[in-house]
Formats: C-alpha cells, sequence, structure tokens
C-alpha cells in the first residue's frame, strides 16, 4: 500500500515538475511564474543583482538549458556575450534563434531607442541599434509580453491553458491598478539622471524626464571630463533624483552628492531579486515609483 | 579649468598622500628584495572583503575593512614567521603562493554570489577619481598613525630591512604596519597603482642617492610629478586616470631605469 502511494506521490511530483521554463532574467522569470503559478517550473540564469549584460558561463547553467522546454530570453543582443555559449553548451540547437521553444521577448513588445537610420560601431559602447534591451522595466510592457507568454504556454501545455489564463487576467488586473496608481501619485516632469539606460521605458511610460547618464558612452566607465558636464546640468537644470541601477560602481554618485548637497542618490534595484524586498515585478515597479512620489 | 581644479583636488591630494607614504615603504621592499608583497597583501586584504561580503557586511563600511585588515594581519605574522623558521625558503616564493592561493580563493568565493566581477575589477581599477574629502580624512589618520611608528622606530625598521638584526615581533610589525596601509589604498587606488606607487619612485630614489632622506625627496619629486602629469592627461583627453597614471610611471621606468649611471648610488 504504502509503495502504491509513494509511487502515485511520484507521479504527481513529477507531473509538476516536468515542464520546465528558463528564462534569461528574474523580471521574465517572475512574469512567467505569475502566468503559470504552480503548474511549470521557472528559472532564471542571471540573478537579481546581477548586470545581465555580462555573465560568466557556469556548466550548472548548461544543464539547466539543457532540459528546458522553453526558453525566454530578452533579446536586441543583450545577452549575446553568453546566451549563445550556453545554447551550445546544452547542445540544443534549436534554442540558438528564434523557435517554438525560444521565445525572444522583443519581438512581442513596444521598442524605445531604435537606432535604424544610423550606422553604430563599436566606437558607440556597447550600443544596443535595435533597441533599448531594458523594456522590462515598464509596466505596460509587461501586460503585453503576458499576453504573448500565456498564448506560447498555452500552446506547449494544453491541459494547463484555462488555468495560465484565468492567472493572466488577474496578473493584468493587478498590475493595471498598480500603473493607475503611479500615474496619480508620480508628478509628470520631474527630471532624472541614471548610470545606465536601465530605467527608459519605466521614466517613458511616467513621463518623468531622462536628462543624462552617467556612463558617457553605454558599457565605458564613467570619466572626469564627463562628470563634471553633468554636475553643470545638475546645476543649471536643478536636478533632484539621481537614480544608480544597484549592479553599477555608486562611487561616483557619492561623488555627484558630495558636490551638490541637495541631490537625492538612490542606490534602486532593477531586477526582481535585487534587493531581499523585491519578490516580483510589482514590488519591483512600487519601489522605484515610490522615489518619485511627492 | 578652475571648476576642473576643483573636482579633480581631492584626487589629486589623495595622489600625493598615497605617494608620500607608499615611496617610503618602496624603500623597505626593495631593501628587502620582496617586490610582490604588495599585490600578495593587497589580494589577501581582498580576499578579506569578499569574506566580508560573504557574511553581509556593508562593502566599503568600517565591519568590512576590520576583516579585511583581520586577514592581511594573519598573512603578515605567516610572512615574519616563515623569515624566521626557514633559511632555504625564500620569501618571494611564499609571498608569490600566497597571492595566487589569495586569488583563486576569491573568484572561488565570488562564484558562490553575484557582483562577482564588480568587485574583481574594483580592486583592480580602484577609484582614484570619485575620492571625497571625507575619503582623504580618513585614509590621512590611518596613515599618520603609520608614519608616526615608522618615524619613531625608524633606526630598528630599516635595519631590519637592511637584514643587519633580525626581530621576529618587530619583523611582523613591519608587515602588519604594511597591511593596515595596503588595504586601505588598494580600495582606493586598485592593486595596479599602488604597485607602481610603490616601487617606481623608490627604484629610481635607491639608484639616484645614498642617504634615506635625499631619497625621499627624489622618490616624493617623482611620484608627484607622475602623479599630476598623470592627472592632467587623463582629464584632458577624457581617459580612465588610474591606467595613464601607471602607464607613465611603468613607461618612465621602462625607458629610463636601464640609462640611468650607478656609480652615484
Amino acid at each position: 500500500m504504502l509503495t502504491k502511494i509513494l509511487i502515485c506521490l511520484l507521479f504527481i511530483s513529477n507531473a509538476y515538475a516536468e515542464f520546465k521554463v528558463v528564462t534569461t532574467t528574474t523580471n521574465l522569470a517572475s512574469l512567467v511564474k505569475e502566468i503559470a503559478g504552480d503548474e511549470i517550473e521557472v528559472l532564471s540564469i542571471t540573478k537579481g543583482v546581477q548586470d545581465p549584460h555580462y555573465l560568466e558561463a557556469k556548466p550548472s547553467y548548461m544543464v539547466k538549458l539543457a532540459k528546458a522546454d522553453l526558453l525566454i530570453s530578452l533579446g536586441l543582443g543583450l545577452e549575446g556575450g553568453w546566451l549563445p555559449l550556453l545554447v551550445r553548451g546544452a547542445r540544443r540547437p534549436e534554442l540558438r534563434n528564434a523557435s517554438q521553444r525560444h521565445m525572444i521577448a522583443s519581438q512581442y513588445v513596444n521598442l524605445l531607442e531604435v537606432f535604424k537610420d544610423r550606422e553604430v560601431t563599436r566606437a558607440d559602447g556597447d550600443i544596443h541599434p535595435q533597441g533599448n534591451p531594458h523594456f522590462m522595466l515598464g509596466p505596460k510592457n509587461s501586460i503585453k509580453l503576458g499576453e504573448a507568454v500565456l498564448q506560447r504556454l498555452s500552446q506547449l501545455k494544453p491541459e494547463s491553458a484555462k488555468v495560465f489564463s484565468k492567472n493572466y487576467v488577474k496578473f493584468k488586473d493587478k498590475m493595471q491598478a498598480l500603473v493607475d496608481t503611479l500615474h496619480e501619485k508620480i508628478k509628470p516632469h520631474q527630471k532624472v539622471i541614471s548610470y545606465h539606460r536601465t530605467l527608459s521605458y519605466f521614466y517613458a511610460e511616467f513621463q518623468i524626464d531622462f536628462v543624462e547618464v552617467l556612463e558617457p558612452k553605454p558599457g565605458i566607465p564613467p570619466t572626469a571630463k564627463h562628470i563634471m558636464q553633468v554636475i553643470q546640468k545638475i546645476k543649471k537644470e536643478k536636478i533632484r533624483h539621481v537614480l544608480i541601477e544597484n549592479y553599477f560602481d555608486d562611487s561616483v554618485a557619492h561623488k555627484i552628492e558630495y558636490e551638490i548637497p541637495n541631490l537625492k542618490v538612490h542606490t534602486i534595484p532593477v531586477a526582481v531579486g535585487g534587493n531581499s524586498k523585491i519578490n516580483n515585478l510589482f514590488e519591483l515597479y512600487k519601489a522605484i515609483g515610490q522615489l518619485f512620489y511627492e | 579649468m578652475s571648476e576642473a581644479i576643483s573636482f579633480l583636488l581631492p584626487s589629486f591630494v589623495m595622489c600625493f598622500i598615497l605617494v608620500g607614504i607608499h615611496c617610503y615603504l618602496g624603500l623597505h621592499v626593495l631593501k628587502r628584495g620582496i617586490v610582490f608583497i604588495d599585490l600578495s597583501l593587497a589580494q589577501v586584504a581582498s580576499l578579506g572583503s569578499t569574506v566580508a561580503i560573504l557574511f553581509h557586511v556593508e562593502h566599503h563600511g568600517s565591519g568590512s575593512y576590520m576583516i579585511s585588515l583581520a586577514f592581511t594581519f594573519i598573512a603578515a605574522l605567516y610572512f615574519a614567521f616563515i623569515r624566521k623558521s626557514q633559511k632555504n625558503l625564500s620569501q618571494e616564493v611564499m609571498i608569490a603562493i600566497v597571492y595566487a592561493f589569495a586569488s583563486a580563493s576569491v573568484i572561488l568565493i565570488l562564484n558562490t554570489m553575484a557582483h562577482g566581477s564588480e568587485h574583481i575589477k574594483e580592486v583592480l581599477i580602484g577609484r582614484i577619481l570619485w575620492v571625497t574629502w571625507p575619503d582623504i580624512i580618513k585614509t590621512t589618520s590611518i596613515y599618520s598613525i603609520v608614519a608616526i611608528l615608522h618615524f619613531a622606530f625608524r633606526k630598528i625598521f630599516f635595519d631590519l630591512s637592511e637584514g643587519k638584526t633580525y626581530h621576529f615581533v618587530w619583523d611582523f610589525l613591519f608587515y602588519a604596519l604594511f597591511g593596515v596601509v595596503i588595504s586601505s589604498s588598494v580600495g582606493l587606488a586598485g592593486i595596479l597603482l599602488v604597485f607602481s606607487f610603490l616601487i617606481v619612485p623608490a627604484q629610481f630614489a635607491i639608484m639616484l642617492a645614498n642617504t634615506v632622506k635625499k631619497q625621499l625627496v627624489i622618490g616624493w619629486s617623482i611620484g608627484v610629478l607622475i602623479s599630476l602629469t598623470g592627472m592632467f592627461v587623463s582629464y584632458h583627453f577624457d581617459m580612465p586616470a588610474g591606467a595613464i597614471i601607471v602607464t607613465l610611471f611603468t613607461a618612465l621606468a621602462i625607458l629610463v631605469l636601464p640609462f640611468i649611471s650607478s656609480d652615484e648610488a
């Protein structure tokens, strides 16, 4: 009798664990979790405190990828430095490009900062000409991508489609409510400076003016001349907020803070898991939005 | 331009302070023939601050500094012990081995947590451009203690470094004080810059003069001059300051040192 129960349990646990989704970032993983609920297993390759541009490939990532039923990446070249290596290491050539088993999220959202008409070279820094890849930081995009994820999951696991779609509606309503609250509380046209163009989508959605970045070019560390220009600008335009993504070095920001005493420098998480308080996308958007409450 | 000067002034001052103490310690290090001691102790200090991160002690805080200091003291004790107990074992060999051990351990520990690459990069490059006046006050007070001790017991320390006498406790104290300086300077200037400050001016000084007083004047002048030039070049061409200063120091050493006539020394 006991063995039978154990075998049953084994099957049940297998049934839950059998469908695996691997995402490149924790923000994607959080979105998938909202929609999939307990039906599937979701794993993110990067952690919330890591810069997703760079990752050291570890064997364990390849093992995760080898067993994945679905891979979801951001695209636009963000993971270009490490994901192809992992795909090769995992012996899964079908994951190299967009396919039924590899969803490239950037194809399903509205993109900003697209340089179509201009030649972009390495001299422009680590730039992504097809668009800014940090689109998961725009709440509206997360709803839009959520719909695409719902469709894909329902195709790959039709037996759970009903649950997925119920979860998605719940997610969408909750997110819409949060977006409305943020719109209400954030006064538009506040000026802000960040280290990298990570928060472009968030700023655009809530009409926060993204005036300047601390790095002179994407991926290039700040230089004295550039920072002095930034300080001039802060003084001239009376900018009050500097938001530093918490995987960058904030000593530059503290130097600026020292020069301009009433400036507010916030070191903030920009991904789920970026600190111990941020466990899902809702908490992430709220934490960033709160800095702009009046 | 005046804006630039007031912005860069803390970095200049920090360079002068670093040149001051490192050039002096460089004389000791060269006399002892243990050039890589700074890389080794710096890496041990970095291992300490990595372990601090592992236990969730705030980075750059005083807790983290204390832990990295404790690590360098252990290494100091170890280096002093080797000199005491082993006549056939070169200290330089053990210093290099400790360096490799500490470096690899840092990578292993960082592998278990995020933020890894940033930490390694920070140790290499430092943040000399972004120091503020509070940083300078903190560093100056730490270095003053070291400088006062070194000045008060200069005869003992120099005899020790020149191999005239040997005391285990004094030897340990030398390494410990050295560790105090290194573990705070590496976080500010990075390993490469600290290495340049330590070795290049002192080597010039030893080749150009034979009394400690003269050596210090020469070393300090060279150090200050090169740092100033480096800062200026870095600002003018908008390039990373640390790397420029290191390049200037090392290029000068590579090009000039072989052609200095040594009869003066």
